[in-house]
Order: structure tokens, then C-alpha cells, then sequence
């Protein structure tokens, strides 16, 4: 769990390469604790995050790689890296 | 003042206490896990932890993320080639939509206040007991063993703990308070490693100094 600091205990571990692939089936074990994760089911198109990272290969998530890394996920970040503006372009 | 409990070590049910008290305490309060070495970690990341406050705080409010989400994801599903229904290009950001508010996390200085008393308790508790005395040498045992080398061993010491910790995901307030308070497997693993290397290495250095 980040945020106390504390990162918690994810099933899947690091390497130097980064994030090990998730097993089939296996969820983001940081979802219990990531801010956007419950937003991504107000609305049906928002469901596209789950079924393309969480619930799927999560080890190409950005948050997810970041929060590995022990360093500070921007709240705005989206798990394919992009940040999200206040204002639109 | 002299406090007779406090003359000494402390009874083992009243540090386990006050332990206790700080570990719930700051969960019930703040909602997060306490964890020492996350704090220091964070202190390192000051630089970036203050950005990210600082973009959490524009977020916070419902709407704007919700607004932003939906903007975003419709970019990136056009980047995909994935056809959004039209009804839902239309639809308009409500308050149902939006989601739950993002919890706030507890402010850098917040933690900042904490590691400071942290050392003002250690200190006030000794102080109460009538034994607070300040030491720029290191420990007889330390010279011993290292010799004039004492402080850099305390150094390299400390790096070890704390590359230890970050590689482990907490320390022993991570680990062995809030992770095995709630008997996770991982927690109570990394505990049984922290104290049984621990007194291990007690029992060598007893022998090496005797």
C-alpha cells in the first residue's frame, strides 16, 4: 500500500527488468488501494482501464510500474502513462 | 521529575502499548497504514511527493475528475481504434459518474511532524527518567568491533537498513505492526526475518565481544 508509505504486499515482484508478467486471471494486486481503480466502474466506457490493465496484463500499467518502483504515482496518471489535464487541450 | 516506570527498560506490556495506541491510532485517523520507513522514503521523494499533492488537491473534487476521465479515456480509446456509442460521447459527466472522492493521502509535513516526534518522544521518555544524556562518540562495543572505523560502520549500517527495508516493502513498523496486526503471510515472514536474523546476529556479537 503506498500512500502510509508502506508499499504493501504485492504478489508480483520486481526485477531489473521491471514487473513481472501477471498469471492469467490475476488482478492488480495494488487495486485494493489505487485512487482511480473504483472510478473506473461509474461508467461503462471507463471499464476499458480494467479490462486492458487491471484485470489484465497490469504489468504494463504506468501506475502499477511506478508504485513498484516505490516512487510517488501522480493521482492524475493514467495506466497508459498519460497525465490527465484539468482543462481540456 | 522521575517517573519509576520509565527508570530503565520499559515493561514489555507498555511499550506493546504505546505501540499499539500509535499503530491503530494513525490508521483509525488517518485511514492509512503506518509504516517509518515509507515516511523516510517519501522525505526522500520530497521534490516529487509535493507535485503530487499538489495535483491531488485539483482532483479532489468529483466532477473535475470525473470530467477529466471521461475526456481522457475517450482520447485514448479514439488512439486504439475502439468505437465509443455515441450515446456515451453525449452523456454528460454526473455526479453518479464521477465516482467516489479520492482519499486524500496524509500530507508530506503531516509525515514530516510525525518522524520529528517520533525522536522528541524517545527523547521526553528518557528525559522523564531522569537519564537524558547526548553521545558524539559511538558505543564502546561499536569501538571494539570496528575501531576508528565505528562510524562509518554505523553508516554503511543504516544504508543497509534502509535498502533492506524498501527491497522488503517496510521495516519493522510497516511490517511487524500494521502487516502482521493483520496477519498478512508477507508480514509476519519479514518479521520472523527481521527479529530472527536479529537476535542471531545478538548472540554472535555476544560471544565475538566476550
Amino acid at each position: 500500500m503506498r500512500g502510509g508509505g508502506w508499499s504493501g504486499h504485492a504478489s508480483t515482484v520486481s526485477s531489473a527488468d521491471g514487473p513481472k508478467k501477471p498469471a492469467p486471471g490475476q488482478s492488480c494486486p495494488h487495486s485494493a488501494t489505487c485512487p482511480l481503480y473504483p472510478q473506473f466502474t461509474m461508467a461503462s466506457f471507463l471499464r476499458y482501464w480494467r479490462t486492458s490493465y487491471c484485470d489484465a496484463d497490469f504489468s504494463r500499467c504506468a501506475r502499477f510500474r511506478l508504485a513498484s518502483e516505490g516512487k510517488p504515482v501522480p493521482v492524475n496518471m493514467l495506466p497508459s502513462g498519460n497525465l490527465m489535464k484539468l482543462t481540456p487541450k | 521529575m522521575n517517573l519509576e516506570v520509565l527508570n530503565g527498560r520499559w515493561p514489555f506490556w507498555l511499550g506493546a502499548l504505546a505501540l499499539a495506541v500509535t499503530a491503530v491510532g494513525y490508521a483509525a485517523v488517518l485511514g492509512r497504514l503506518l509504516g517509518v520507513s515509507g515516511m523516510y522514503e517519501r522525505l526522500v521523494h520530497a521534490r516529487a511527493e509535493l507535485a503530487v499533492d499538489r495535483e491531488e488537491r485539483a482532483f479532489r473534487d468529483r466532477a473535475t475528475l470525473g470530467e477529466a476521465l471521461r475526456r481522457e479515456t475517450l482520447a485514448e480509446m479514439e488512439r486504439q481504434g475502439i468505437q465509443v456509442p455515441p450515446e456515451e460521447l453525449a452523456a454528460p459527466v454526473t455526479t453518479a459518474q464521477a465516482g467516489p472522492a479520492i482519499a486524500p493521502r496524509v500530507p508530506l509535513w503531516g509525515q514530516l511532524v510525525f518522524l520529528v516526534m517520533m525522536f522528541a518522544g524517545g527523547a521526553l521518555a528518557k528525559a522523564l527518567a531522569g537519564g537524558l544524556t547526548f553521545q558524539s562518540q559511538p558505543d564502546p562495543a561499536h569501538l571494539q568491533l570496528f575501531g576508528k572505523a565505528a562510524p562509518l560502520a554505523l553508516l554503511f549500517g543504516g544504508v543497509l537498513v534502509g535498502f533492506g527495508t524498501r527491497m522488503a516493502g517496510g521495516c519493522t513498523s510497516g511490517h511487524g505492526l500494521s502487516g502482521c496486526g493483520r496477519l498478512q503471510p508477507g508480514s509476519l515472514l519479514a518479521t520472523a526475518c527481521f527479529f530472527g536474523s536479529g537476535v542471531a546476529l545478538s548472540m554472535v556479537l555476544a560471544r565475538v565481544l566476550a
